[in-house]
């Protein structure tokens, strides 16, 4: 153990497990994480080579292995629950998307919700047991957001009872699928569907695309890899285009909608319905920004504690970095950010298990909202948690460079969730159009209830900009409730000032789309104050649950930061609600939390294996891991055992010009 | 020609060729770019297969294939000016970096500048014939910015006129150097030298680490390739293991400082003589940020341009993604700023050779300033650009993460930037010493000339944060002179404030070292606001340069974007200090609106004037003729995974 680190933990004021047991819901979830994690550990089966020294199909040719022997695994211990399922397959891809990602994640569930009584008996055995691999073919070259807009057709044949399946131009061609271009031989592909000479709107279908012994193309398809990409190295991302690909009728999709043998449509009982798993899959992504901080805050802040640089007194032993103001500037408040965005993901995970028994129930009251705030948060958390990343990698200096950090790798897996999913602008904007309908509804005397009911109170003390001397109230700085009710006050101005932005646009004869595309830009300012205000109040009325002192005094201190460190980096905003000043009191937080900061990290508990980081051992032993790495880099083999001909790459050009 | 691009050419309101020739200094040197880039792209030599789809060692292979071919091009084709050669080797590299960077970046000027006439002789000669590849071997694995923390030692041993090298930690082994992992034989060391028994602080040796001819590791010697990483996947960056390496006395670079044969040190004459070739890289790299930027720009309008997206009016056909406000909220900022940045590396790069002259009549007068403006310009510009490609990447929505839109390579060649040549925050608190300093000479009654002579000023006016009502509001948020004035002001506040800081530590009987520990954030604040004002200031000037109407219309739309869009996104700070108004505020963010719009038709037309040739673009996204989709399924089929049909 490096003695720097060691010091670290001794000098903590909280004991650390049990601000683990917080995070992962209870001692009993830790204890059965940490069993599932040296379940795979210290699986021989799950050795696998540095996908650093690896090229591209190797890199994928060890995933599917990977992927299979973990089907296999899950099977054989039958680990059966979903969060336990990902807590395990996280363990196994090292958290590293992979290429049957899209097989578990949305083939399965889009089979599970989408299918009729006899298509479930149909397809799921064969789904299940991994006899059929399949993806979820929705995105086309040149639509993504827009589902209107997607060019593939599947037409209806009633002379065959058969669907006919076309992509009619290049940019129709479906695009960037996980698992599509190598590894699936079935896909669930949506399409425009028509028949008797009406368009339906966008509607799924089961295609098979691959011969399920052979695996090669079937006629008509015309499947492959997109080629490399920032990230996602081990998943083939594919792309497919239909040429009068035919299926059976009965491989629509038909729990809801139908096409009837003579080619009649039956319409699908509620829009609602497809709503749910979209909401799902936002909601884990707030939580997956949590995870990836987490990841990305642990190496820079262990690394800043063993890394020594430069003099503060001059003449002393260099200090180490961490005790730097500019580095716990920059890290600490990230740090803040991630226990953020974990307490919000429990609220996302518990709020949506919640609303889904509404649902089942038949009640769908709450869903509007949550689809609104799940769309925000996840531009929100992920958003933040790219910009977070990347300072926490630069902040490793010329080291965070390296692939043996980690952190280039946790930046280029993490960053496309600012775009899939919804692209983040859009979901913003989703969440606006949410805050404007309420804002109306309050203003025409409606009472509006949950998240929003701010505006209730807005419409009532008439709240806008003022100039700071007309605003006499001094925000206490020390009070986290206080900086809640200023973060509600400041969404509440900036959704007042885009409502306004857009009647004004109005007045001057603007059509409602043209007032509401030259508002946008208040609007997704709207939005984020609205989210910002949402995750600094979740942090607040967590430490509301917390009964160990010790625990409770060093997340608060984290809540405060976080608040203030926000005030701070939008102070435009706040000085138009509030007249407050904080820098000196950031300066006081980020000592207070400096002799915590290594134990807050260890308390996310990642082990070194997952966490796959030279810079961010639970050891920090750094320096000695960091040559042995890069000793073993492909560059470096091919020295050895060339002495009997001196064309070393060097040489051979080198020689032969000259 | 995609239709949509082709109308918005037919929409700009200037001549693109007169623009492009303003960013290239003269018509002549349009020419000359063109005619050096033709040179390269008619190469048949230069052909290559695509990187994308290499494994490292190939893509390092073929780019040392490729540098080789290009040193014998140039001189086969004579061309020597520095300048030339710069875009003689982008159009080779496509701006990636290279294995053999070094050799020609630090090797031969580093032997140039600090190299006796003997030891010209013995290697600079054979280094510009190849004979010897260099590199330049200073950080260590457990060391980067801070030089006296180096643990590399050169010992001298008067029994032999030789000095042992030796590498005794683990954190003193070179790491990063490029070209030093597989490329180089030979490595300028940064070590500390001890003679007699005394350290005499860090000097230069040339080291021999490889075999001339078997090009196998010499004794003592422990070298490599550190590894894949974040970009740079050409280049060898390479560890260095030194243990009882001997070297004849001759080889320290002996042009300033000395070791007799008797083992006596002498001094060398200034130290200030190192400083320059640090300025000139700091310079430089402002204008790297501005071409990066450019590039990224470029691929992100183009490909807003021709993508169809969604509905602005239901029922309409899907718009060009450029017409949303989102969009143009993101890009054209962004555009301004490329533009802001090129401005900014044009004057840097003046500013060097004027100074540079000065220093070889022995006038250091402007140097400290020219010093403080490089670090936090250089600072500045990468961190600014380095968030900017991004959000240039992440606005193409999914292709941005293809690389085939090129997007990916520019931005992980580029944020090293940010890391190297002096880390950022130090860069920033660098330029922060020289404005404390000037700042306390000001206070002292000192009057301060040159670019910091605003600090003089605010000593008058006792300039100081109050609340708005006490301040009269003159500003004109439409006048761009109005606007650097304010840029000025709120510089001259943060750096009162930051000074204020110090003194407040200092009083609480704190050491002048942790009173300055103790203000770093407000030190980087205040020297960020200097250099934004400086960068302002320096577009704003450029405008009066500019003769042609057209030209000068659209340029002053992107200078005062360009500086709304900065007080939008630090308003805190202008109202804080009473620069602006709340109204005043929102009046901007109106104004930044109708800035949008009016930019909406020139947006094309202002990137093409980067003039950026698709074969260096190299992005699917950013192609001249906006044919993005069919191209992007042409290169996805040339995928390795797609050459054979897998099953599991």
């Amino acid at each position: 153990m490096n003695p720097d680190i060691a010091r670290e933990r001794e000098n903590a004021t909280f004991d650390v497990n049990k601000l683990t047991n917080i995070l992962d819901g209870g001692p009993e979830k830790t204890a059965r994480r940490r069993e599932i994690e040296s379940l795979v550990f210290s699986d021989p089966d799950f050795k696998e080579d540095d996908p650093n020294f690896l090229s591209r199909s190797e890199r994928y040719d060890q995933a599917v292995r990977k992927s299979v022997q973990m089907i296999l695994k899950l099977r054989e211990y039958g680990i059966a629950d979903p969060e336990e399922i990902q807590h395990y397959k996280s363990m196994v891809s090292v958290n590293r998307p992979e290429a049957m990602g899209l097989h578990f994640a949305m083939f399965l569930p889009t089979l599970y919700n989408m299918c009729d009584p006899e298509q479930s008996r149909k397809w799921l055995p064969l789904a299940e047991s991994c006899q059929i691999v399949g993806t979820y073919a929705q995105t086309e070259m040149g639509h993504g957001t827009h589902l209107r807009g997607l060019e593939t057709t599947a037409t209806y044949d009633p002379a065959t009872q058969e669907f006919v399946l076309n992509s009619p131009t290049v940019s129709s061609i479906k695009w960037w699928p996980g698992g599509l271009g190598k590894t699936s031989n079935y896909a669930i592909v949506l399409a425009q569907l028509y028949s008797l000479g009406n368009c339906h709107g966008l509607h799924a279908f089961i295609v098979q695309i691959r011969d399920i012994s052979t695996h090669k193309p079937l006629p008509g398809i015309v499947v492959g890899d997109i080629g490399p990409k920032f990230g996602f190295h081990e998943v083939d991302n594919g792309f497919l285009k239909l040429e009068n690909v035919r299926i059976p009728r009965e491989n629509m999709l038909m729990k809801y909608s139908k096409v009837e043998p003579d080619g009649s449509y039956v319409k699908p009982p509620s829009a609602k319905l497809t709503y749910g798993t979209m909401v799902f899959i936002r909601s884990m992504i707030v939580g997956a920004s949590a995870v990836a901080l987490a990841k990305a805050s642990t190496i820079a802040i262990r690394y800043s504690a063993v890394r020594h640089q430069s003099e503060i007194r001059a003449g002393s032993p260099e200090p180490q970095i961490l005790d730097y103001q500019t580095q716990q500037y920059k890290l600490f408040p990230l740090l803040a950010m991630a226990y953020a965005f974990k307490f919000v993901g429990q609220y996302m995970k518990q709020t949506y298990h919640r609303i889904s028994e509404d649902i089942n129930h038949g009640n769908f009251s709450e869903l509007p909202e949550l689809h609104a705030l799940s769309a925000g948060l996840k531009a929100f958390t992920t958003w933040e948690t790219n910009s977070a990343i990347e300072v926490c990698r630069m902040s490793c200096g010329g080291h965070g460079y390296s692939q043996s950090s980690a952190l280039p790798d946790i930046y280029v897996d993490f960053t496309p969730t600012c775009t899939y999913e919804g692209e983040n602008s859009v979901m913003m904007l989703q969440t606006a159009r949410y805050l404007v309908k309420s804002y109306r509804q309050a203003k025409a005397g409606q009472r509006l209830s949950g998240i929003v009911s701010y505006l209730n109170e807005a419409q009532n003390r008439g709240v806008q900009p003022q100039p700071v001397a007309a605003r006499p109230t001094v925000v206490d700085v020390n009070d986290l409730s206080s900086l809640v009710e200023v973060y509600k006050l400041r969404a509440a101005i900036l959704v007042d000032l885009a409502a306004k932005s857009i009647q004004q646009e109005l007045q001057r004869r603007k059509s409602q789309e043209d007032a509401w595309n030259n508002s946008a830009i208040d609007l997704v300012r709207a939005s984020d104050a609205h989210c910002h205000y949402v995750v600094v109040k979740l942090f607040a009325d967590k430490l509301g649950e917390v009964g160990d002192t010790a625990i409770h005094s060093v997340l608060s201190t984290l809540a405060l930061l976080y608040a203030l460190h926000g005030i701070t980096k939008n102070s435009g905003d706040f000085l138009q609600v509030r007249k407050i000043t904080i820098s000196l009191r950031i300066k006081e937080l980020l000592s207070q939390l400096r002799r915590n900061a290594v134990a807050l990290v260890d308390a996310f508990d990642i082990h070194d294996k997952k966490l796959n980081s030279v810079l961010g051992r639970y050891d920090g032993n750094v320096y000695e891991h960091m040559f042995e790495w890069a000793r073993r880099s492909p560059l470096n083999a091919t020295e050895v055992g060339l002495g009997h001909q001196s064309n070393t790459i060097f040489s051979k050009y080198f020689y032969s010009f000259i």
